[in-house]
């Protein structure tokens, strides 16, 4: 019961980093709520498993970034669980901010068009990561995530001129 | 977009998940609690309908092999039982290998490697499979002939009916076959490209 409660308090602590991953590498409502429910059971399956060698945030990021890797993979949903009163647009009131929801979908779409490698570094250095924890979350080299961030970001100014 | 833009965004975007509870404790309790469903249940599911298919086929080939009465007969039995046993085998093997890749003890550049690397086999093997299919077409149909007819498809005089059927079959084969090698082109091409990007340090 007591690492059910400490797993419960882990997730509503870091629902915001699930949710983000969530609606990056899932296009439609169905699969973002597919995904959130994939990453949950992957982390709760591998709770007991996490020896603290890493920060537990690194480590929610590993697995969630892993299993948003895997959902793309995925041809069919599972049924899930979460239903009506799991929303995804609660996030704002309609009236609030119309031009803020559009340029957030607007992102969501130019990181989504990024390939599964720079989709990753591009979401954990949004996340105002370093780029060694990206290194350590992704197991790519600290170079590398320079690289690649260099790159994506010449991606998004071609994209602009064009 | 350009990423500085990207990065105001989404600190605004961070501040107010914050504020809000997306998820109760109860429904986190029913996630964990639910039987795993494999992302690739579906896909094994048919793999494994096939593959009892294929068994059910090799066993009758097997159970009336002593039919199949001349050398060239029986060496067509031998290839076929040998197919399909052995495709099944390879093709399941490859989806539990996908099925197997561990998310929650690895990096993200591990698991996109050995997704690649499992995926690259299997198109390969998929690819093999196909030319392997039009080689078996002309293989059952002497054993099925002389299995369900009691006829030596070898030695019978064919007929214009007959031509026509076998002609039909083999542009049908040689279509399903071009756009199935086609296809695994396509994911080949983008397989690779993936791990040329994993490959620059």
């Amino acid at each position: 019961m007591q690492t059910e409660d400490y797993f419960v308090k882990t997730i509503r602590k870091n629902e915001g980093i699930i949710y983000k991953i969530t609606k990056v590498y899932a296009s439609s409502r169905e699969d973002q709520k597919d995904l959130y429910q994939d990453i949950i059971f992957q982390l709760w399956r591998s709770f007991d498993s996490f020896k603290g060698k890493s920060k537990l945030t690194t480590w929610i990021y590993r697995v969630a970034l892993n299993t948003a890797l895997a959902h793309l993979q995925k041809s069919k949903r599972s049924p899930t669980l979460l239903t009506d009163e799991f929303s995804f647009e609660m996030l704002m009131s309609p009236e609030e901010d119309k031009n803020l929801k559009e340029q957030l979908e607007i992102m969501y779409d130019q990181i989504r068009n990024l390939n599964a490698i720079e989709k990753g570094i591009i979401l954990l250095y949004l996340e105002g990561k370093s780029h060694d924890e990206i290194a350590e979350i992704t197991g790519f080299s600290n170079t590398n995530v320079g690289t690649r961030i260099g790159r994506v970001k010449q991606k998004l100014k071609n994209k602009i001129l064009k | 977009m350009e990423l500085e833009e990207m990065q105001t965004l989404w600190t605004s975007l961070s501040q107010r998940i914050e504020k809000l509870e997306i998820i109760n404790n109860q429904k986190i309790m029913e996630i964990t609690q639910i039987k795993y469903k494999n992302k690739f249940n579906t896909i094994t599911k048919y793999e494994s309908i096939g593959a009892v298919f294929c068994y059910f086929i090799a066993i009758f080939i097997l159970l009336n092999f002593y039919k199949l009465d001349t050398w060239y007969l029986s060496v067509c039995g031998v290839i076929s039982l040998a197919f399909l046993t052995i495709m099944p085998y390879f093709s399941l093997g490859y989806l539990k290998k996908l099925s197997n890749i561990d998310l929650t003890n690895s990096t993200y550049k591990k698991i996109i490697q050995q997704y690649q690397d499992v995926r690259k086999k299997t198109i390969a093997f998929q690819k093999w499979a196909v030319v392997a299919s039009i080689f078996m077409m002309f293989i059952t149909i002497p054993v099925a002939d002389k299995l369900l007819n009691g006829e030596d498809f070898f030695a019978k005089e064919f007929d214009t009916q007959m031509w026509f059927v076998i002609g039909i079959s083999c542009v049908f084969v040689v279509y399903v076959a071009q756009w199935g090698l086609g296809w695994y082109k396509k994911i080949t091409n983008s397989a690779e490209q993936m791990l040329f990007e994993l490959d620059q340090d």
